[in-house]
């Protein structure tokens, strides 16, 4: 008896959780869909106008297509150099992990716009003319993703018994290179992707670096919304919407991927 | 064919000579044992002979070859570690056949040898489930069935069963030993568990401190040790200073004696005593243990503390604590170290 009462109030706390941080998001969503909502309090009009406004725009689906290449790119290139890194400095170089560890502080230590202020000035001039190409934030972006790699693939290989692993495959015949391969990037695969989704949705919603960086040049999906301020914000509303829908539909496809 | 020997090894850490100039020679298909305390540097030998540990001094050669220096995917060598080291993503049968893949065999042969080995192990049922799903003794086996079916010229197992319980212990003991004799395969197995080395071994070579100490069968390192360290390591010997030696015999003694629990005898009324045996030495029990089929007691004789077994036969028979008898000790059976 007792339980379920018990069972019952830990039920209202979650739900009334879950509620409060919904509730912005269902207010837009409400918003996006009604042609107006100002002087009454219930909003009027049910309407698909604005999204289907959006969904036209051409300069909408171009900065949705460069965010998603950019990320994606992002991700591979980061999944490319890191894993290997980490892996080499775990089982081959324990002594410079202080310094990888170092590394992986310093996209969080230093702001956004102080480190933009000193790439811009590193990238604007020749040999390295960098700035306003989306090959600055891809740069970038692989420093930002790295904290959130590393963390997980050091992990999943201290939870690993990685030098008797490499042993065992080494005596049966198999090269190091064949080992990392066959053994220890499956086994580190959950973790990893994991990481990856989590950079994902990160580096989808960043603003700062791709305003600064690259700007109108190559308008991102956070540059548009930003840029598209000054319109109607049932029109913004329907933007947020769809952002957010395209970020949650893309995670619970690689979380069922993933499994 | 694969003998194997070891000449001048030496292994220095950074900090720590591990061991210098050790020299030993292990048959073809003998089972030969490297026993003695934790860290006296038996893994670090184990190691060197796989190849994962450079030494930095002497040479093994392995049958004809001198592999001192090969790379451990080229020795033929088999290993299973203490901790198993199954590959967690690969199911038993992946597992045991990861070694024949990487020598890309065809797929039909890669699965006979893997079921025939599966079977060796009696392991034939758990082919399609993963480590995490086998109890400790179940993995042991797979890790031995993974080394096994690429078939090494030499078997290394480091403390293969520190980690299972005792029945499972015992049991996989003998499955080794019977593998192992099917196969003739040579093996060197580590253990620091004096009873383990004893019933499964041709020889043993007992360690301390980087130094071996006695390289013997079974049979002779237990009955005639031949220093100090052998006696107190192999079963619970009584080892006695020379002073304390002229104390419980009341004679002048030079150098260490070893007396073996078991040759130590409870002097009874109707019985005929020779002269293999000592004068009768009065004696208080101090403590007893019941291990099964024997019991042990501590004994204080003339000042000196003796440990004593007696087995296990009549229970009228269990001296208490403080009770007064008198022994004899088997002085053909002593040592003198
Ligand atoms: N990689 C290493 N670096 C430095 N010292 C080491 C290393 N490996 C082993 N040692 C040292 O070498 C000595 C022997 O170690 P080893 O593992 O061979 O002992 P062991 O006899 O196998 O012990 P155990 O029964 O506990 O496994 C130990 O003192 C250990 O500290
Ligand atoms: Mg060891």
């Amino acid at each position: 008896m007792s339980t379920k009462r018990a069972m019952a109030y830990h039920y209202s706390v979650t739900c009334f959780i879950y509620f409060l941080l919904l509730i912005p998001l269902l207010a837009t969503l409400v918003y996006s869909l009604c042609d107006q909502w100002g002087a009454t309090i219930l909003p009027s009009g049910f309407t698909f106008k604005w999204y289907i406004q959006l969904w036209t725009d051409p300069r909408f689906l171009t900065a949705l297509y460069h965010s998603m290449t950019l990320a994606v790119g992002t991700l591979i290139l980061s999944a490319v150099l890191i894993v290997p890194c980490v892996f080499v400095v775990f089982y081959y170089y324990p002594k410079l992990d202080t310094g990888l560890n170092i590394l992986t502080l310093l996209p969080f230590a230093i702001p956004p716009v102080v480190s933009s202020v000193g790439l811009l000035q590193l990238y604007s001039d020749y040999p390295l003319l960098l700035t306003g190409t989306p090959w600055i934030l891809v740069g970038c972006y692989v420093g930002i993703a790295l904290p959130f790699i590393y963390r997980a693939v050091n992990n999943n290989l201290r939870a690993l018994n990685v030098h008797d692993l490499m042993d065992a495959a080494r005596l049966l015949g198999a090269s190091s290179t064949q080992a990392f391969f066959k053994l220890i990037l499956p086994n580190i695969r959950k973790g990893l992707m994991a990481s990856l989704f989590l950079s994902f949705s990160f580096l989808i919603g960043e603003f700062v670096f791709a305003n600064l960086l690259a700007g109108a040049n190559f308008e991102t999906l956070q540059v548009y919304l930003y840029n598209m301020q000054q319109n109607s914000s049932h029109f913004t509303s329907a933007l947020v919407i769809s952002y957010f829908s395209i970020t949650l539909i893309l995670t619970l496809l690689a979380t069922r991927f993933n499994r | 064919m694969n003998s194997v020997a070891i000449s001048h090894l030496t292994k220095r850490f950074t900090e720590k000579t591990v061991f210098s100039d050790i020299n030993l020679t292990i048959q073809d298909g003998e089972f030969f044992t490297l026993l003695g305390p934790s860290g006296c540097g038996k893994s670090t030998l184990l190691r060197c002979l796989a190849g994962l540990t450079q030494v930095d001094n002497g040479t093994i050669q392995l049958g004809e070859r001198d592999i001192t220096h090969l790379a451990p995917q080229k020795r033929d060598i088999g290993m299973v570690f203490q901790s198993y080291a199954l590959f967690p993503n690969l199911t038993v049968r992946e597992n045991v056949a990861f070694g024949l893949r990487i020598q890309k065999l065809d797929t039909k042969q890669i699965k006979q040898r893997v079921d025939d080995i599966l079977a060796l192990v009696e392991l034939g049922e758990f082919a399609e489930r993963y480590p995490h799903s086998l109890s400790g003794g179940q993995r042991q086996r797979v890790a031995l069935a993974r080394s096994l079916v690429v078939r090494p010229k030499m078997l290394l197992l480091d403390e293969p069963l520190s980690a299972l319980d005792a029945r499972i212990r015992k049991h996989l003991r003998q499955q080794i030993c019977a593998i192992q004799r099917e196969l003739k395969l040579t093996t060197v197995f580590v253990t620091h568990d004096q009873e383990e080395a004893l019933t499964m071994s041709d020889r043993i070579a007992l360690m301390n401190e980087g130094k071996i100490i006695q390289c013997d069968p079974p049979e002779k390192l237990y009955i005639e040790p031949s220093s100090d360290f052998t006696a107190r390591f192999m079963g619970q010997y009584n080892v006695l200073d020379a002073d304390q030696a002229q104390q419980l015999f009341k004679e002048s003694y030079q150098g260490s004696l070893a007396i073996r629990p078991e040759s130590i005898y409870v002097f009874e009324d109707n019985r005929q005593y020779d002269e293999r045996f000592s004068e009768k030495i009065a004696a208080t029990v101090k403590s007893h243990q019941l291990l099964g089929s024997i019991i042990r007691y501590q004994l204080i004789a003339n000042n000196v503390e003796l440990t004593v077994d007696l087995l296990n036969r009549h229970a009228e028979r269990l001296f208490d604590v403080g009770s007064e008898l008198s022994i004899l000790i088997d002085k053909s059976a002593m040592r003198h170290l």
